[in-house]
């Protein structure tokens, strides 16, 4: 016998395949399933956390060469056939010993701006102090230091912009002419002596026919 | 007019469980965990049924209604209230159903060189009164889970839930017309295949 559409076929089907069993307890199941979701994510977030840490500690501690140098492979090996490892190729070589240059330049200059910012750290530490004292002394401020405070920081400002000018802006002949206006306006700052000894080291690593010149 | 009265009973009895459910969810957002116990026992027996269908009767759907509610525990605190909850949960059967379906086809590509071909159904007898026999229904079956999903689910959200085109437009993000389309060509294929079956 034939059906006379498909919504009837459909519909006779279904009644057929009846009602789908269902757990009395399915809420119950329900929260369970949830509670062991939970716990397999927050494991899974753990074992990832503590990988990613893995591996930025050995990355960190990484030393090359420490486990020895690659083995050289004998005439015939099948290593032979390949060539060169990638770190003796010259270019990557040459790329290397750039990369390296950069890195003790930026390290040279991250342990000048160390330096001088561990000396203003210093400096606010005494005043800081000196301020406490006054004030438990109930003692006004003496207007003599008041003004060599001044001085010696817009000295220090001046030595920090002479700085920044030779060190990442490459204006050299701005910065000499910083460092040696430093010199005459506060001659007395500790920031003169500073840049009476940035001045010397500029002028040492000039050309020797113009040493002496700059001081 | 018989009609009429059970169409308004319909409705009443739709607008009550529309309350029920708000009601359900403002609780929800308060704070009172049971709330999802109840909302388990209320559309349950409606889930399971929609995902039975949806899935082309399979032997087993007790899984893919526990992932379904799952995903309802998880998402109930983004619910906006936008559509209905019935819609919402709707809409996540529809979407688990999919993705359960994806899987199963993943996995029966892998065992396909594994398993020899099955064997061809038998020819289809029904009885004398117009009813189906169980080699029909195993017939209908196959033919209904060949479907590509989206014409599938347009025909069992049309024809066994009977909910209205706008309604199913609503839970599949489609246009009426997109509706109207995927319902003719599912007809259309589902006539090919079950030829000898309809007149």
């Amino acid at each position: 016998m034939a059906f006379n559409g498909i919504e009837t076929v459909l519909r006779q089907a279904d009644q057929m395949a009846g009602t789908p069993h269902l757990p009395a307890d399915l809420a119950e199941r329900i929260h369970r399933a949830d509670r062991r979701r939970r716990r397999i994510t927050g494991s899974l977030a753990a074992a990832g956390l503590i990988l990613a840490a893995g591996i930025l500690y050995a990355t960190a501690s990484y030393v090359p060469g420490r486990f020895g140098s690659a083995p050289n492979p004998q005439p015939g090996h099948p290593l032979q056939k390949v060539g060169q490892p990638h770190w003796q190729d010259p270019l990557v070589q040459a790329q290397i010993d750039s990369l390296r240059r950069q890195v003790d330049q930026l390290r040279a200059q991250a342990d000048l701006r160390t330096a001088l910012l561990q000396e203003v750290i210093k400096l606010e530490n005494q005043r800081q102090r000196i301020r406490t004292l006054e004030r438990q002394a109930n003692v006004q401020p003496d207007p003599l230091d008041e003004l060599t405070r001044q001085v010696e920081r817009a000295a220090l400002v001046t030595l920090y912009q002479a700085d920044r000018k030779y060190q990442e802006l490459d204006l050299q002949d701005s910065a000499i002419a910083d460092y040696r206006r430093l010199i005459e306006l506060y001659p007395d700052t500790r920031w003169a002596q500073t840049a009476r000894m940035r001045l010397a080291t500029i002028d040492a690593r000039q050309d020797p026919q113009t040493k002496g010149d700059l001081l | 007019m018989a009609a009429s009265e059970t169409m308004t009973a319909k409705g009443r009895s739709q607008r009550s469980a529309a309350e029920q459910d708000a009601l359900l969810v403002a609780r929800w957002v308060q704070g009172d965990g049971r709330v999802f116990d109840r909302i388990v026992s209320l559309h349950q027996r409606r889930i399971a049924q929609l995902a039975y269908r949806l899935l082309g009767w399979p032997d087993e759907v007790e899984d893919v209604v526990q992932e379904v509610f799952l995903k309802v525990l998880k998402n109930l605190p983004n619910y906006r209230g936008q559509s209905s909850l019935q819609t919402w949960m709707t809409v996540i059967t529809v979407n688990v159903c999919r993705t359960w379906r994806r899987k199963r086809l993943l996995r029966l590509r892998r065992l396909k060189s594994l398993v020899s071909r099955l064997p061809e159904p038998p020819p289809a007898t029904n009885t004398a009164d117009g009813t189906i026999n169980t080699d029909t229904f195993e017939q209908v079956r196959r033919a209904v889970q060949r479907l590509p999903g989206r014409y599938r689910e347009v025909l069992v959200l049309r024809y066994l839930e009977q909910l209205p085109i706008a309604q199913i437009a609503e839970i599949l993000h489609l246009a009426r017309n997109n509706v109207d389309v995927r319902l003719n060509r599912a007809r259309t294929l589902l006539r090919d295949h079950l030829a000898d079956l309809i007149e």
